[in-house]
């Protein structure tokens, strides 16, 4: 074990021979990246069957430490150091080009003349220009040839609703260099943390699988545009986790999970506070393996702040994203709503990911500039209940032919507008007591024998398409009854909420003084992007539960080995 | 040199292997995989059992426990390094008998698997593994319970009669090699990587390149519940070249050339490893300046690589998993028996060639032979298979799944680590009783081409399938050679093996992973003499070019 600290100090030290301390000689990427890019666009610009009016690399260099342990013992231990590429190329004109909504087809961006690479991950100009070169040409040819399709698509099909441009013009282009390192680690200890942390679970023969894992990634991102940006800029996340998964007699899977996130290891909790979370999600899936089943319900409830957190994500937040009032296949819930009430009176929403704290949390959807080099803003979406704004990246929307700064993707994808750190906020709060006080007295008026409180919630799905019914669904995965008469709470489960958007939103009947911060990672059109959700608990008069579908197998035959008797 | 990151150094202990049959020995004390591996799988025997539905007949356990590593770098400069440890492992689960069990069937909608695969502590901990073993087992005995009812319900509803047995009958052998695993000097291997992936800098007509290393080193360990120990040490490097461009017309042409290496002391020196990069470079270039060939009926010279791939698409994919499989989706026909089946003890190729299936062969006159093994995924030791005598099919490559005409196992049940085992080459072998030097070849193939009045013949360097990727015309008149683009054989059928006219005297071994549809890829080598056959049919491609590059490449843009 004596040569694993060498080991990966090694592995660190491989990738990137010149980066260090580069930025103020002038980083040579960059400049190779700014090379390259001068040369295609001058002389693409004519050189195909459309005019090439725009051209943006960006790469994204990514260093992943990544440990897992289970029962005590290291199951992954690995470091990764790549590059990935990201080229768009836009043909035609601001007002109609490659990238316009094929109409019809289902597919949306899949083919907009951009393409994904991994790349030389050094700093060789030649190697790196070569890639940039491929890539270029490959999208390239791409684009033109969508182009000639939407041209033909827009032709056949009826008039579109929305006539906005398909590319914004912007204030002068940005630059900024800033970078983040990947912090100095004392694996050997994270090692061993790991390991003593995951034979905590040991103990427990109804846990069917359990880990523990870390995981520090940087991300360096460096833009450059035909219109003149040149920008690199970095961020850390790191974040530890665990898990534990057992079954329920009558064959659902259950379980309880946690993660911690940060951008310092110091945002990491001490062994004392992760012995102490453990052993109450221990608990807690004790409790839910023989919980009661909850029947359909209908009824008030409290969705503790994390939860509502993850509720406003899914349900509110996904459908305010720019492109989905623009795309003719869209559902459209929200686009004819501006300035009328969506949420209850006392609720303001807003998106802003030049925040990395809120009220001293990490949080994990901040960013200095967005994937289409425009600088992170905070987009206000309601106010007082008003519907305000939207997410916007450079696609305009009719009255807002703008970005706010939330075009984000995942390398590899086309950049759309995404959520960043969604703060939900209250004009009038209440300490939680109070709020479930309300809850109570909210059963009373309805006369209902109990109530539902959900502690915490999965990301579920939310359809927004206008092919389907406007609903979500979203997966509660620790749910308490209340009792009107007072009986003590009960941990039930096998519950999903279903319902409508718009409703839901408008039955908020109060708010808890207790904000807290969810951090995740969200999936959409352009890949998988961290991001944050902040809210208060808040009591709903009215939300509907139906059965979770559930698998039909049957816990383990035999019990874990250990501990069994021969 | 300290890429082994947490694992323990292999034990200083035992050196000699330990090889039984038909009678148990003692599993090494020391070893806590196989212990772990053992007493789940004790355990399993005797508990494992739904309510009042029969437990498992047939355990098998397998762990893959090692480093690997991977490096990859095109025109001079790294794009990804990476080592890391790992363990691996797979349960198998038979349950029924014998004569019919949940195996050699496809059930629609879910993965024919009959188990299930995870990982687990790389450093072997006891606990760790057991736990699981347990987990997989579990799985894997449910599962093995639903695909045999409705094995038997497909068997009921289509009312099969001749049904052969699912498992063969095989003595128990064991094979503990001492436990060893060599590091990777990942700095070291990061230049020379680097370096070969330079050597691409000096073509401009290749558009696209990379070089690829990627390193395995550890053990794997195989238990059965019929008493079947498997240990071996296990290390291969191979070192992989890509390159890719368009052809004049914009029709794209790839290539790529690996090379295996059972051990780091295989490994030639960098000189070595940069000629070869030279040499395939200059393979992929030439292409670029082919001509086309409109239409072409006549002689053609498979050489070294392109021969060896010759036999692989003409002979060993007709026989291989031969044991068909039944699919309960009736459109699935990937699982088919193969066509050599039914031509067994007829005529398949010219009576002058032999064929054979060595896998205990490590090397061939010095070169490594990346098809060697000992023991197959089965635990069944390796053996020596005669698949032709005469130019007449006399065998099959043989797992332990039955066929009407072979019932036994021949050692060549085999898989990648996470597929099942089916009947898989090794190392084919191929014999010719009557040979001539090299360049003789050319000179056969000159005089045919004048006697049928011929202005060239085609020689194949190198192909995809039976394609050509390197094809050159060689003139009858002054022997000039010159590359061709963009060619392909119609209407081969099985005819050429009949009609091999001359095979050399120099014998080319060809290391490669055997692929087949529906299956893992396996570890494989051809060991061939180049050939000339009497006729074959060429035409230009039905693939359509595309445009070349709207820019010059950067690097060459002012070189030229």
């Amino acid at each position: 074990m004596q040569n694993v600290a060498a080991f990966w100090a090694l592995g660190l030290a491989l990738t990137f021979p010149a980066a260090a301390g580069s930025a103020a000689a002038g980083d040579p990427v960059l400049a190779a990246m700014q090379d390259e890019l001068s040369r295609s666009s001058s002389k693409l610009a004519r050189a195909g069957t459309a005019p090439l009016y725009y051209l943006a690399y960006e790469t994204t260099d990514v260093k992943e430490f990544r440990l897992g342990a289970s029962l005590g013992a290291l199951e992954s231990d690995s470091f990764q150091a790549s590059r990935y590429l990201d080229t768009d190329v836009r043909v035609g004109a601001r007002q109609f080009d490659n990238t316009h909504e094929l109409k019809g087809r289902g597919s949306w961006m899949g083919d907009a003349g951009r393409s994904r690479d991994r790349v030389p991950a050094e700093t060789d100009a030649a190697a790196l220009r070569a890639a940039l070169w491929q890539s270029t040409d490959a999208a390239f040819k791409a684009a033109l040839e969508r182009y000639t399709k939407v041209k033909t698509n827009r032709a056949v099909t009826a008039e579109e609703e929305d006539r906005s441009p398909d590319f914004s013009e912007e204030g002068p282009a940005a630059r900024h260099e800033d970078e983040a390192d990947f912090p100095v680690l004392d694996k050997d200890l994270w090692r061993s943390r790991l390991k003593e942390l995951s034979a905590l679970f040991k103990t427990h023969p109804f846990i069917y699988d359990s880990g523990v894992g870390l995981e520090v990634r940087l991300a360096d991102r460096r833009f450059v545009s035909s219109e003149g940006a040149r920008l690199r800029t970095g961020n850390l996340y790191i974040r530890l986790s665990y898990q534990l998964i057992s079954r329920t007699t009558d064959g659902m899977d259950i379980y309880r999970s946690r993660s911690y996130d940060g951008d310092r290891l110091s945002d990491l909790p001490s062994d004392e506070t992760l012995r102490g979370d453990i052993a109450r999600s221990v608990a807690e899936l004790k409790a839910l393996r023989s919980a009661p089943l909850v029947e359909p319900y209908a009824g008030p409830v409290i969705l503790k702040s994390r939860a509502a957190a993850v509720f406003f994500h899914e349900i509110f937040g996904h459908r305010v994203e720019g492109q989905r009032q623009k795309r003719e296949s869209e559902g459209q819930t929200f686009t004819k709503k501006l300035g009328q009430p969506v949420v209850s009176s006392f609720i303001s929403v807003q998106d802003d990911p030049t925040l990395d704290r809120y009220r001293g949390t990490f949080l994990r959807g901040a960013y200095r500039y967005d994937d289409e080099g425009v600088p992170a803003q905070r987009a206000t979406l309601v106010e007082g209940g008003l519907l305000r704004g939207f997410l916007l990246n450079r696609m305009p929307i009719k009255g807002f032919p703008r970005s706010n700064g939330h075009g984000r993707r995942e390398p590899g994808h086309a950049t759309v507008a995404r959520m960043g750190n969604t703060i939900v906020e209250a004009s009038r709060t209440v300490p939680y007591a109070e709020l479930r006080r309300l809850l109570l007295e909210e059963l009373a008026r309805q006369k209902k024998p109990f109530g539902l409180v959900f502690d915490d919630i999965s990301g579920g799905f939310t359809t927004t398409g206008r092919g389907g019914v406007q609903a979500f669904k979203v997966q509660p995965l620790l749910v308490y009854k209340v009792y009107a008469d007072g009986r003590p709470d009960e941990t039930v489960r096998g519950v999903d909420i279903v319902g409508t958007p718009i409703a839901s939103f408008m039955k908020i009947l109060a708010a808890g003084d207790d904000p807290a911060v969810f951090n995740g990672t969200c999936g959409a059109e352009s890949g998988g992007v961290p991001v944050s959700a902040v809210s208060p608990s808040l009591l709903i008069s009215e939300m509907e539960v139906e059965k979770v579908s559930k698998s039909q197998a049957k816990p383990p035959i035999l019990p874990p080995p250990y501990g069994d008797k021969p | 040199m300290q890429a082994l990151a947490a694992l323990p150094p292999a034990p200083s202990g035992e050196r000699n292997t330990t090889i039984a049959s038909g009678g148990r020995v003692p599993l090494p004390a020391d070893d806590s995989v196989f212990r772990a591996m053992q007493d789940e799988m004790d355990r399993s025997l005797r508990r494992l059992r739904m309510d009042d539905l029969p437990g498992p007949y047939h355990l098998t356990y397998a762990v893959r426990q090692g480093t690997q590593a991977h490096i990859s770098a095109s025109f001079g400069a790294l794009e990804a390094s990476q080592a890391s440890p790992f363990l691996d492992m797979k349960v198998r689960v038979r349950v029924g008998d014998h004569s019919f069990d949940n195996t050699n069937f496809v059930p629609s909608g879910f993965g024919f698997h009959p188990g299930g695969q995870g990982n687990a502590s790389f450093a072997g901990d006891y606990d760790n593994l057991r736990f699981t073993l347990w987990s997989l087992s579990d799985v894997a005995y449910k599962n093995a319970l639903e695909v045999l009812a409705k094995k038997k319900a497909f068997r009921a509803r289509h009312q099969i009669a001749e049904v052969f047995d699912d498992f063969s009958r095989e003595p128990e052998s064991m094979r503990v090699e001492p436990l060893s695993w060599s590091p990777i000097d990942l700095p070291l291997w990061e230049r020379r990587v680097r370096e070969l992936s330079a050597v691409f800098r000096a073509y401009p007509d290749i558009q696209e390149s990379r070089v690829q290393l990627a390193f395995g080193s550890g053990t794997k360990r195989l238990l059965d519940s019929e008493g079947t120990a498997v240990r071996v040490a296990q290390t291969h490097v191979e070192i992989e070249f890509l390159a890719q461009t368009q052809a004049r017309d914009g029709l794209r042409v790839g290539d790529s050339l690996s090379l295996y290496y059972p051990g780091w002391d295989d490994v030639p020196p960098q000189e070595t490893l940069l000629a070869e990069a030279r040499r395939f470079a200059q393979g992929v270039a030439d292409v670029v300046h082919g001509s086309t060939v409109e239409a072409y009926v006549g002689p053609v010279l498979f050489e070294d690589q392109a021969a060896a791939e010759f036999f692989d698409v003409q002979l060993v994919d007709n026989i291989s998993s031969p044991r068909g499989l039944w699919a309960e989706d009736a459109g699935n026909r990937v699982f088919d028996a193969p066509p050599f089946v039914s031509r067994l003890g007829m005529r398949v190729s010219v009576p002058w060639l032999g064929f054979a299936d060595e896998p205990l062969l490590e090397r061939w006159e010095g070169t490594p032979l990346f098809g060697h093994y000992e023991v197959d995924e089965e635990g069944v030791p390796a053996q020596r298979l005669e698949l032709t005598r005469k130019g007449k099919l006399v065998g099959l490559y043989m797992s332990r799944a039955p066929i009407r005409e072979f019932k036994r196992s021949n050692g060549h049940g085999r898989a990648a680590f996470n597929g099942e085992p089916s009947g898989r080459m090794g190392t084919l072998i191929v014999t010719p009783e009557k040979s001539v030097p090299r360049a003789e070849l050319k000179e056969r193939m000159r005089a045919m081409c004048r006697e049928l009045e011929l202005d060239y013949g085609v020689i194949v360097r190198s192909m995809g399938g039976l394609t050509p990727i390197r094809a050159y015309k060689l003139y009858a008149a002054d022997g000039r050679e010159e590359p061709v683009a963009g060619v392909e054989f119609v209407g081969a059928g099985f005819r050429p093996l009949r009609d091999i006219v001359a095979a050399s005297k120099e014998m080319y071994v060809f290391n490669f992973y055997h692929g087949q549809q529906g299956r893992t890829p396996v570890p494989a080598s051809i060991v061939a003499p180049s050939i000339l056959v009497q006729e074959m049919e060429l035409r230009k491609t039905e693939r359509k070019p595309e445009r070349l590059p709207y820019l010059k490449h950067p690097y060459f843009a002012g070189k030229r």
